[in-house]
């Protein structure tokens, strides 16, 4: 591996070893970013918490296969987008599996409740209100591969060449399929992005 | 003024997608990782158990007829193939026979290995 050694490569390979510390530390470090892709991946922000700790599960269990041959975070992002799109497949083969569904024993009432995405926590002041949900809306509009790519680039910092790893796609296709979701975002979004109350860098 | 209202745009949207909030994860999401692998790696011993003394016992004989069937049948296949071979080789020293040029002197040698008939009276007189 070029450049830098990579210290979650390290972590993996004490998992690969026994220890449990390790793992903790990994799963600590990258629940969040592995909730943020899962979630807006499969669209079900209630059934994302399980797919998410799948993902976990997934990568100990092949833990005994690990080789340090790409970046840690390559391989944790593969996974979690193959265990993505095999909910999703599942889903499409099981359509009465509605999100919309009501429950069976009270049509007035949904069979499952989300949270209330305007009930924002006091940490989320830097970016709410209107922006937030329509940003959310047009990423969900996105084909499965350039929302996949956009989230890697823009939230996790990943390379193209990283990102390439994940998807399965050429360099080129990588900055394609970026440069191509980004282009709808903006068009979606401008009204919002030219007016919108706008948040300072984190 | 295009190019800088893309530019601008372009920057907005990077820290739009940047400034979204982390999806909410359940405070013991780690705790119930960790219990979810340490199960698993209970039931994978119960696994192999059952494997060796579920399903192999119940499977295995049957796993053997079905092997040395299929060994019976490829030798009796190979055991056609041997005999059909040396069939072919026979016939193939047949075929190196002298070729027809020998054939150019038939009549003559046709003529002359004919064997004269025997004549009976000179036998009869030196008798």
């Amino acid at each position: 591996m070029p450049g830098q050694p990579d210290p979650d490569a390290a972590l993996m390979l004490r998992v690969k070893r026994g220890d449990t510390a390790a793992f903790a530390e990994l799963v600590e470090k990258y629940k969040h970013p592995v909730m943020n892709l899962v979630a807006r991946l499969i669209r079900d922000e209630a059934e994302a918490e399980d797919v998410a700790q799948n993902v976990f599960i997934q990568v100990h269990k092949s833990a005994a296969r690990y080789q340090p041959s790409a970046k840690f975070t390559t391989w944790l992002f593969t996974i979690a987008r193959n265990l993505c799109l095999n909910e999703i497949r599942r889903r499409a083969r099981h359509p009465t599996d509605s999100i919309d569904a009501t429950h069976p024993h009270d049509d007035d009432q949904p069979a499952r409740q989300f949270p209330d995405a305007k009930n924002f926590s006091p940490d989320h002041a830097a970016l709410h209100g209107e922006l937030e949900l329509k940003i959310e809306e047009a990423l969900a509009s996105l084909p499965e591969n350039q929302r996949t790519a956009i989230i890697l680039f823009q939230r996790q910092e990943m390379s193209y060449e990283e990102i390439a790893g994940v998807i399965g796609t050429s360099l080129s296709a990588t900055k394609s399929l970026i440069f191509r979701g980004r282009e709808v975002l903006k068009e979606r979004l401008k009204a919002y992005l030219q007016t919108g109350d706008w948040p300072s860098e984190k | 003024m295009k190019q800088e209202s893309e530019n601008g745009l372009d920057a907005r949207l990077d820290a739009a997608l940047r400034a979204l909030p982390d999806k909410p994860v359940a405070s013991n999401f780690t705790a119930r990782v960790l219990d979810a692998v340490g199960r698993a790696e209970v039931l994978e011993p119960a696994r192999r158990e059952f494997f060796l003394t579920g399903w192999l016992p119940r499977f295995a004989p049957a796993a053997l007829a079905l092997v040395a069937a299929l060994l019976t049948y490829q030798v009796r296949t190979e055991a056609r193939s041997v005999a059909l071979a040396r069939g072919l080789a026979a016939v193939s020293q047949v075929a190196s026979l002298p070729g027809p040029d020998v054939l150019k002197d038939f009549e003559t040698v046709r003529h002359l290995s004919r064997a004269p008939a025997a004549d009976v009276e000179l036998l009869a007189l030196m008798q």
